[in-house]
């Protein structure tokens, strides 16, 4: 399962959405393996009001978390976050 | 697939790949050089030197500065959003420098950098260290960030914030920043409707938010937490958020400074509170919590009353201000 999480922006609204890993096109299932490549600046960010996403990779019941600023958002990964925040809304608990 | 899409970018057509690559490798390195810098405060805060103002087109890619459509004294182009974003920086340029004794967002004169039409559908608005970047919105939910002047203000008052207090950006010190950079948004925004605490609507953001948007606008500074349906925003400390959203709710608790500078506002007008709410940032430290913000603007409001800029007895309504919210 993929649990995907934006927050911040201007409105500083958070939206949280989840997909079944095996529904993700593959193209897209591809670009997870890239996640523990992504690299954070070092030194405080100094962008203000931008989005801050955290995606959870869980397998059999193991969970990985990546959290990443927008500004480390590489064109590699992009389209997988992208894709994941096109998602659906997850239904309220 | 580039449906409500952030990141997927249209390479401009008078760009060729070798051009695209290298802007690519110029962008990342600008940057990285951007996130290492440690802002300094201002030492100047009235430069003669005069600022000039560049709108950039991101052409709805990712890329900022990417093509020059409108410098200083230029003359009006085809595009609303760049028209807007030159008229409204002169606003803010001009609000500063005559109001508030700033020179630009540094206080040195440094010129206005703005980037419009980022991504594509992009949902917001930065500021990024030394320039603002604004996204078209999506037509639905959001409209073109450019037009808002509050917001366009709300994005240079974190550059403003940025070279005097620095303040941090989560916690309290990071509600503070969101609250200051509102502070200046709407002052700019009543002064030039001409308007005063009492006509002002007190809403950042209600010319942004589009048909589908579930309320009035993104934030409002006079009653917190009722912009819009499921508005997270408190008006009070016994109702502070505490969780790690946003930075740990730097847009959410901006609701209760919020809610002090417009009562403020309401007994020494907007003008005045927003002179003492500056001369207090300069006095802040980066991490400077709301204890700390409440000591610094009593301070500057006693100055103020002592040199007569505020009538006798705004002490006691600042103060009373800061109570009411449970500080």
């Amino acid at each position: 399962m993929i649990h995907f999480k934006r927050e911040g922006g201007f409105a500083g609204l958070s939206t949280s959405k989840e997909v079944d890993e095996t529904d993700l096109p593959e193209n897209i299932r591809k670009l997870l393996k890239k996640l523990p490549d992504v690299k954070t600046k070092t030194g405080k960010s100094l962008r203000r009001d931008g989005f801050k996403y955290t995606i959870e990779v869980e397998v059999e019941k193991k969970a990985t978390q990546y959290i990443i600023n927008e500004e480390d958002v590489s064109e590699a990964i992009a389209p997988l976050i992208e894709y994941l925040d096109a998602l659906p809304m997850k239904p309220s608990s | 697939m580039c449906n409500n899409s952030v990141f997927c970018q249209i390479v401009p057509p008078f760009l060729s790949d070798k051009d695209v690559k290298e802007l690519d490798v110029q962008f990342r390195e600008r940057r990285t050089i951007k996130s290492d810098l440690e802002a300094m405060p201002a030492v100047a805060f009235l430069g003669t030197k005069r600022v000039k103002r560049f709108i950039y087109d991101c052409t709805n890619t990712i890329f900022q500065q990417l093509k020059l459509v409108r410098k200083e004294g230029g003359a009006k182009v085809k595009d609303k959003s760049v028209n807007t974003a030159y008229d409204y920086a002169g606003i803010i340029r001009t609000y500063f420098k005559k109001k508030l004794k700033f020179n630009s967002f540094d206080g040195n004169g440094s010129d206005m950098i703005f980037n419009v039409h980022y991504g594509e559908n992009y949902n917001n608005a930065f500021w990024d260290g030394d320039e603002m970047t604004f996204g078209d919105g999506d037509g639905d939910s959001f409209l073109s960030f450019v037009n808002s002047l509050d917001v366009m203000g709300h994005e240079l008052g974190h550059g403003v914030i940025q070279f005097t207090a620095n303040l941090d950006y989560e916690k309290q010190p990071g509600a503070l920043n969101e609250h200051f950079a509102d502070v200046f948004g709407t002052a700019i925004k009543q002064s030039a409707l001409k308007q005063d605490a009492k006509t002002a609507d007190w809403l950042i953001g209600d010319t942004i938010v589009g048909p589908n948007f579930p309320g009035i606008a993104i934030r409002s500074m006079r009653d917190p937490g009722t912009a819009f349906s499921g508005d997270p925003q408190p008006n009070h400390m016994d109702n502070f958020f505490g969780g790690s959203d946003d930075h740990f709710g730097v847009h959410i608790n901006s609701g209760i400074p919020n809610r002090i500078f417009y009562l403020a506002s309401m007994e020494i007008t907007t003008q005045k509170a927003t002179r003492i709410w500056f001369d207090a940032l300069k006095q802040l430290k980066y991490n400077a919590d709301f204890k700390a913000f409440k000591k610094a603007v009593v301070a500057s409001t006693t100055k103020a009353e002592k040199s007569k800029s505020v009538g006798k007895g705004s002490v006691l309504k600042i103060a009373g201000a800061f109570k009411s919210v449970g500080l």
